[in-house]
């Protein structure tokens, strides 16, 4: 059986939350979160699933994930067992995974004093979900710049063409 | 109703809700003006006497003189990833194209044209109303798939621009190491601003995945990237269509 391996790993000034995750048919996914906090050596909490992904937590990524392969993650939400009291107070991590991929990451954070002022500059991070290929009912296309030419060929050019 | 002009090298499509073809006219005829001033590919434009010193910055126009002056400020709030010399000579094509638009939008709303969407070449400004009580569906193009999108937004008044690796004829050059930037193959920013966010666009993609970071601190814009490995990534705040 495998499992997702957390690894919490801190400096004492860090404050960014800097996770790398390796997805795909293989077998295991490595996360390295910074919380800007010391851990006593050896302390590595393992995950442990608590629930099965309802469908309406992770739509996009129902929609379109793939079957599990068999080199990819257990479905379920894993959080990092033990939250870890650190220097700046306990935080506490949980991945998502559906269709064997990592669908989300959320970290708590202590809201309270200095502690939580510091946390809250922590926070921004752009949330990573499956990307979908959708048709849609749109009045245009934002995309890379197309050449007169490409335009010809483009989803925009039939939109301009269908209002015309 | 809708028009479609080939100007600065792409196609710019504007639709006016109620308004009449002297309107259009005066939108397109600004693009021209830009193009003369800003484009790379005509021998005497201002912008080519500037970079060849035929001209001094003080000789310059007034529309000039605030492209450098904004560009400048962009080159350090992005870390100097946003470079008009990027290339080695002076393009500042990744903000003139959305600011255009910008100022043509920012036109027609103080013209009564409130109700209009402006594309060009992928930069997108968005004011009122198709319809009344409808927002502008506005897609963001899937990198892979020509056809389909990766996401959809929607909004009253919302600029959308766009940075990618996937059409020809277009890259984003790392400043630090004159390499085409390709990691990230469509970087989306959103706001009220389109010149800025075309700008933080084309910086973040020359940033590579470590703009993904970059983008979520920036304050008043919102973002989706995908990477060229098909990972995709926004903002809390992006706003997508509901349904």
């Amino acid at each position: 059986m495998r499992r997702a391996v957390l690894a919490l790993a801190g400096t004492a000034v860090g404050t960014t939350l800097i996770i790398a995750t390796k997805l795909g048919p293989r077998p295991a996914a490595e996360m390295t979160v910074d919380l800007g906090q010391t851990l006593p050596p050896g302390v590595s909490p393992a995950p442990q699933p608590i629930a099965p992904p309802s469908s309406s937590a992770s739509p996009k990524a129902s929609a379109k994930a793939p079957a599990p392969s068999k080199g990819g993650l257990k479905d379920g939400t894993f959080p990092g067992s033990g939250a870890a009291a650190g220097r700046y107070g306990t935080t506490k991590v949980t991945i998502v995974v559906s269709g064997g991929k990592i669908t989300d990451v959320t970290a708590s954070y202590p809201t309270g004093g200095q502690t939580g002022s510091i946390n809250a500059r922590a926070v921004p991070k752009l949330r990573q979900e499956a990307l979908t290929a959708q048709s849609a009912g749109i009045a245009t296309v934002s995309g890379a710049t197309y050449t007169s030419n490409a335009y010809k060929q483009s989803l925009q050019a039939a939109i301009d063409a269908a209002k015309a | 109703m809708i028009k479609v002009e080939q100007i600065m090298g792409t196609a710019i499509s504007v639709e006016i809700m109620g308004a009449t073809p002297s309107t259009f006219d005066g939108v397109f005829a600004w693009f021209r003006e830009v193009d003369e001033r800003f484009s790379t590919y005509k021998h005497g434009s201002e912008v080519n006497r500037l970079a060849r010193g035929e001209i001094e910055v003080s000789d310059c126009s007034e529309h000039m003189r605030f492209m450098l002056d904004q560009t400048a400020r962009l080159w350090s709030e992005t870390n100097g990833y946003f470079d008009v010399y990027a290339t080695g000579r002076l393009d500042p094509s990744g903000f003139v194209k959305g600011w255009s638009v910008q100022v043509a939008s920012d036109r027609l709303l103080a013209a009564g044209a409130a109700d209009h969407c402006l594309n060009a070449g992928g930069d997108v400004r968005v004011r009122g109303n198709p319809e009344p009580g409808q927002p502008w569906r506005v897609g963001i193009r899937h990198p892979f798939e020509p056809m389909k999108l990766a996401w959809v937004l929607e909004g009253t008044d919302l600029a959308v621009a766009t940075s990618g690796t996937y059409e020809r004829g277009f890259h984003v050059v790392d400043p630090f190491h004159g390499v085409p930037a390709e990691a990230l193959c469509s970087v989306t920013v959103t706001g009220i601003d389109l010149g800025r966010a075309d700008a933080l666009a084309t910086a973040a993609t020359a940033m590579g995945r470590k703009g993904i970071d970059w983008l979520a601190g920036l304050a008043g814009f919102e973002s989706a990237v995908v990477t060229r490995e098909g990972d995709a990534f926004r903002s809390d705040g992006l706003p997508v269509a509901a349904g």
